[in-house]
């Protein structure tokens, strides 16, 4: 079974690699499946603790907030259809009508 | 022969847990934008394994359907309509990323070496093993998907209304931004 | 059987809690489907009205919520609820009365728009009320989410898919660092719990050794509503999302979830993890330091109005901070409650007069204010009562507010940060006047402006006057701030 040590460890390290993701990519598409994957680390996160209690609580949690992040994905796909659509680009460093 | 599979059983937790890193790398540094969601997919696939040695077969299976078949497949979708000019991108990386990850790192780094500290020292306690008959906890009424629903209807009504609002604005917003112009 | 029977009753048990939000769920649905289509499409303005209705049955029924607790200890009814329920409808209220002249000139009216705001309005509702994390977070993103779409809503206008876009990565951001956070106190606190009550009680017994865990939880749920609430330094795309969006709905954005996620925080602070106050109180002063100085220097700078009322907000949330600082959660409540009202008054008026200058083209710079005592004195009036009231000079409401947030600060002995405040205070007196200085002092330079149509003649005019005499109604102001409670 694994130690729960293991399981923050792992966690810790997607969320990283998530938020960097998200600091350092120009492609708002890139950027949006960082923020998923920041998700998913939580997510990893909230299934392991509820194995480690015996309880459901973080299972039913966990699975809510699946489609939590299916719904922010529609939306956010649907934004950056719109923006290609008006300035046929989605770098989000190429979006300087608004100043920093 | 249990103690064997039991030690698998923990390795195979780290083994999934790194391919998931894997695909997440892959996800970020990758140069081409389909390279990356397939990064993304092969990363939620390694987290469902994941999910499923923790003891969530129904998560692990809805994992599987919602992001995999799901997301990532919009996902898909969205690149192939943005993406068609151009094949490879030539700047991948905006303008403060050496600030950006000496930060994350910085902070990844502090984060770690405290928790190797406090978890790893020898007079750490157990409260962190895991205790393998509460696993049973979990199987309320013999199957991980009927301790889940008890849960998710009896505990968790509010939040799921709420999801299902959510839902509703997703589907209204999606409508609202995408739809072609009116002529 | 049993089993369903009783969630059942459970349910219907529990309804009546949430009557205001669902009264607005159900009308925005009925409204998007079938109402919609019932409706011929040149009488679309229709449901304008109808939207403000069903906010006042909301805020009827709101106020008329009996003090309770349900959903599994999730939702809780109290002084608290609904004086921030109450808030928060008024403000919508505000900005669809606020939204008409544009989406008229841009013959938008369409049935997304309000319900959105309803929908949105729904999720802060619930917000104010919610008493376990799932709740808050669920809540939070309905809101957030509804928010995105409207800043984005104007999609044949670059800028407003530019300040949509950014806006959503921004918050995609918070609210992943948000949920990690809470995963993490959920961990911390054993894996059973995440209502508020039970897991400051499971915290308050935290182990040596998960107080990393704890201290970790607790920086990231800060972190987390701090984005939510625009605060420095996690403020990073707001002012261009306030800059973009559709001017009501920087109103909107302004005065709303603001209050929202401020109630959220102080319940999640007060309640949830007041046991661990010496983790977040130091980074909280921090913050509320940082946003109270660098909102009001960067404002210095604006040529637009709506990006210094952008910094400007974030301002007036660092002073709103120190009422969540204080380790009497109930007194900053109150303290933070009455602020968000004379706020929500300034802000509503400020950007009234903004939108009718808009309606000519004008009114997003600076500039457009311009000699506008001698094209428009009433108005210039009530934009000058406004901006003093905003930069809190005496006798005006704003000063009121700010004096009570800043007594309960002293008296909860944070000299250091009061002092910055009232610093900060005065550099935005600068700012604020600055704007006087153009419109009373300065040669006009625009073309004649019409008539104030209705609707914004009477915002403006409710709203300056309740500023002029605000402070004679000093007591009863704050026999409504004391019954802001939570049990």
């Amino acid at each position: 079974m694994p130690s729960m040590n293991s399981v923050l460890l792992i966690s810790f390290l997607l969320f990283s690699i998530g938020v960097v993701g998200v600091l350092i990519r120009r492609n708002a598409l890139i950027i949006l499946m960082c923020a998923e994957l920041m998700l998913n680390a939580a997510n990893l996160n909230l299934i392991a603790f509820a194995r480690h209690s015996g309880t459901v609580h973080g299972q039913a949690f966990a699975l809510l907030v699946m489609g939590l992040a299916a719904a922010e994905v529609a939306v956010g796909l649907a934004l950056v259809v719109a923006l290609y659509r008006k300035k046929s680009t989605i770098q989000v460093d190429e979006l300087d009508l608004l100043k920093g | 022969m249990e103690q064997s599979l039991a030690v698998i059983g923990s390795h195979l937790f780290l083994v999934f847990g790194l391919l998931a890193l894997g695909g997440a790398a892959t996800m970020v540094f990758a140069r081409s934008a389909v390279h990356s969601v397939v990064g993304f997919l092969f990363c939620m696939l390694a987290l469902a394994s994941c999910y499923l040695c923790l003891g969530a077969e129904f998560l692990a299976t809805a994992q599987i359907l919602v992001y995999a078949g799901g997301i990532v497949v919009l996902f898909l979708f969205v690149v192939m309509i943005v993406e068609l000019s151009k094949y490879k991108e030539q700047t991948r990386f905006q303008l403060h990323t050496p600030w950006a990850v000496g930060l994350v790192v910085a902070g990844a780094a502090a984060f770690i070496a405290v928790f190797w500290q406090t978890y790893f020292s020898p007079s750490a306690p157990q409260a962190l093993t895991l205790d393998p008959t509460l696993a049973q906890g979990l199987d309320v009424a013999n199957q991980n998907a009927q301790a889940i629903s008890r849960g998710l209807y009896a505990d968790f009504l509010l939040p799921f209304e709420i999801l299902s609002v959510i839902l509703l604005v997703a589907l209204v917003g999606a409508v609202v931004l995408a739809k072609a112009e009116r002529t | 059987m049993p089993f369903a029977q009783q969630l059942w009753q459970a349910m219907l048990r529990d309804l009546p809690l949430i009557s205001g939000p669902l009264t607005l769920f159900f009308a925005a649905t009925i409204m998007l489907w079938p109402g919609d289509l019932l409706l011929p499409s040149n009488k679309k303005h229709i449901w304008a009205p109808i939207t403000l209705g069903v906010l006042a049955v909301s805020a009827a029924l709101v106020a008329n919520t009996a003090n309770g607790s349900g959903f599994s200890s999730m939702f809780q009814v109290d002084g608290f609820t609904r004086g921030f329920q109450l808030l928060c409808t008024a403000a919508a209220f505000i900005t669809v009365v606020l939204s008409q002249p544009q989406l008229n000139a841009l013959q938008e009216q369409t049935v997304e728009y309000y319900a959105l705001i309803l929908f949105s309005l729904g999720g802060m509702q619930l917000l104010v009320g919610a008493t376990d994390l799932v709740s808050v977070y669920f809540s939070v993103e309905l809101m957030a989410l509804c928010i995105y779409i409207l800043v984005a809503y104007l999609r044949t206008q670059e800028r407003s898919i530019e300040a949509g876009v950014k806006y959503f990565l921004l918050g995609a951001f918070s609210s992943g660092i948000l949920l990690y956070g809470i995963s993490l106190l959920f961990a911390a606190g054993g894996g059973v719990t995440t209502n508020l009550l039970q897991l400051n009680q499971k915290l308050a017994l935290a182990t040596h050794n998960n107080s990393l865990l704890v201290f970790a939880g607790v920086l990231m749920v800060l972190v987390g509503f701090a984005f939510k609430v625009a605060a420095v330094p996690f403020h990073m795309w707001s002012p261009d999302a306030y800059e973009g969006a559709p001017t009501p709905i920087t109103a909107y954005l302004s005065m709303a979830p603001k209050a929202a996620a401020l109630a959220a925080f102080l319940r999640v602070f007060g309640t949830g993890l007041a046991s661990v106050h010496s983790d977040w109180s130091a980074p909280l002063g921090f913050i509320a330091a940082a946003s109270m100085i660098l909102g009001n220097v960067a404002a210095l700078r604006q040529q637009s109005i709506k990006r210094m009322l952008a910094y400007s907000s974030i301002a007036h949330v660092g002073y709103m901070l120190l009422g969540v600082l204080s380790k009497d959660p109930l007194g900053g409540a109150r303290a933070v409650w009455l602020y968000l009202l004379t706020y929500l008054l300034m802000q509503s008026g400020a950007f009234a007069v903004i939108i009718h200058l808009q309606g000519t083209g004008e009114g997003e710079r600076l500039d457009d204010f311009r000699g506008l005592a001698r094209r428009r004195p009433m108005l210039a009036f009530a934009m000058m009562v406004f901006m003093l009231s905003l930069a809190g000079i005496p006798p005006l409401l704003g000063f009121f507010s700010k004096f009570y947030l800043f007594m309960l600060a002293i008296q909860q002995g944070q000299y250091l940060l009061t002092t910055i405040a009232l610093l900060t205070s005065a550099v935005a007196a600068t700012y604020y006047l600055g704007v006087v200085n153009l419109m009373y002092f300065k040669e006009p330079t625009g073309v004649q402006l019409p008539r104030l149509g209705t609707a914004l003649a009477l915002t403006v005019g409710c709203t300056c006057g309740l500023v002029l005499v605000g402070t004679c109604f000093g007591p009863w102001l704050l026999d409504w701030a004391q019954t802001i409670t939570w049990f």
